[in-house]
């Protein structure tokens, strides 16, 4: 196996285009960065690669130890590593899409989101605590198949560097056919936006067809004017604070539950709430469709995760 | 230095690029702290703080640094800076309220979002409404 971290050596080059976008951002857009949420992204993104060492070799190994039961042996070879990039990339849109989609989830992903702006800074907004969900699970097809774990983590390790360079208001559109296929600036400003009519779309990783295929695809829109976060704004630059906020939110909401909701608010999307008191985004988006007055199928319908809009 | 082991020695120059970077932020002047201009800004502010939130009364700031604003439910939101955005809170009974001189400090009673100070022209009024929530 080889030891080849491509996230590793991309570090320089992250840090030399948050510098390019910085200057961008001088000249053109001085609301693009804030020092404080700079900062706040950019030690959240130390943390992770400290979280991920620790966990990081927890997960290979039992990886590794699936790896003895595989179903074929997978070569290396060029073309083994092109399907696993593409067969990764689809479990990282599932993963997405579970961590918006259940509260459990959200509470590790909710940190990648949790910051106003949209910059090449909050491209490495990571979490710290992805290792407290199921996320790797999502992985395991891949490893019983016949996937060296070692390829997979590489390829994983592109895949993260190519959603770095989509973190950005600089670029409006790429190129119609590179839109139509792959994730970009314009699709990922959708997803990071809490404008009602983008909540929950555009889980893509690297490429976006599988929000096409799978129902959750959103363009976006040139004359409406995006906000970013999420819907209840942390209102603080404290780091710890926004790490672990959603999931002291949900140890507080299972300890006031009654005992037949306690695990809804585990496993059923954020938002939602036994008494109706919360909102979820299903709910936001369809109250903002009723102000508008259209009719449009919730995304909810098209999602076979966390299907209901009303609460329990 | 070259008997630290690679991981912190990474580390550490991880750390120093982000502290550069965050100054270099800083050095800019990148982030200005945002203003409310008018009544519509307050009211868009407000709608992006909570989708759907239908002012039918609105205070801002004397210097645009926040607002209070009352929806036809009787929902009191109150809109304050966060780095370059505004962050808002519809106040529950638990918020408190008081005037320092002519300046309305307002605790939503959440630890990490903390007091606004807002200058309103009619603070005596907003207060009233604050203090009857619930």
């Amino acid at each position: 196996m080889p030891d080849f971290s491509p996230t590793e050596l991309a570090v320089p080059g992250f840090v030399a285009l948050v510098l390019i976008e910085m200057i961008w951002a001088w000249k053109k857009r001085p609301n693009a960065y804030e020092p404080k949420d700079t900062l706040t992204s950019l030690a959240f993104g130390l943390g992770s690669t400290v979280a991920g060492l620790i966990s990081g070799g927890a997960f290979l190994a039992l990886f590794l130890y699936l790896w003895q039961f595989r179903l074929f042996e997978v070569p290396w070879t060029w073309w083994a590593f092109a399907l696993c990039f593409v067969l990764d990339d689809l479990a990282y849109y599932w993963i997405h899409r579970f961590g918006h989609r259940v509260r459990w989830f959200w509470a590790s992903h909710v940190n990648h989101h949790s910051s106003q702006h949209y910059n090449l800074s909050t491209a490495l907004r990571q979490t710290w605590t992805g290792f407290l969900t199921l996320g790797f699970a999502f992985k395991l097809p891949l490893v019983l198949l016949g996937f060296h774990p070692g390829m997979i983590a590489i390829c994983a390790g592109f895949n993260l560097i190519y959603q770095f360079w989509i973190h950005t208001e600089a670029i409006r559109r790429m190129p119609r056919w590179f839109e139509a296929v792959m994730n970009t600036p314009s699709h990922h400003r959708v997803h990071h936006a809490t404008n009602p009519r983008y909540l929950d779309r555009n889980y893509a990783g690297v490429f976006i067809v599988w929000d096409k295929m799978f129902g959750s695809f959103e363009a976006e829109v040139d004359d409406e004017k995006i906000r970013y976060g999420i819907v209840k704004q942390l209102g603080s630059f404290n780091l710890l604070w926004a790490v672990f906020h959603e999931w002291i939110g949900i140890a507080q909401d299972m300890w006031r539950a009654p005992w037949g909701s306690k695990l809804g608010y585990l496993l059923r999307e954020p938002g939602w709430t036994h008494d109706g008191s919360r909102e979820t985004s299903d709910m936001i988006r369809a109250q903002w469709l009723e102000r508008q007055g259209k009719t449009q199928k919730p995304v909810a319908t098209e999602n076979p995760i966390a299907g209901g809009t009303e609460p329990a | 230095m070259q008997s630290l082991p690679p991981p912190l020695l990474q580390f550490l120059g991880s750390l120093v690029a982000i502290l550069a970077l965050a100054a270099l932020a800083w050095w800019l002047k990148l982030g200005p702290e945002p203003r409310l201009a008018d009544r519509e800004a307050a009211l868009r502010a407000a709608d992006e703080a909570v989708s759907g939130f239908d002012a039918v009364d609105c205070a801002i700031d004397r210097d645009g640094h926040g607002a209070l604003l009352r929806d036809r439910g009787g929902r009191i939101l109150l809109l304050r800076p966060h780095g370059s955005h505004f962050a808002g809170r519809i106040l529950t009974p638990a918020a408190s309220i008081r005037l320092a001189d002519d300046v309305l400090v307002i605790d939503t009673a959440e630890k990490r979002y903390g007091t606004a100070r807002l200058r309103l022209e009619n603070a005596s009024a907003w207060m009233q409404a604050i203090e009857s929530i619930g």
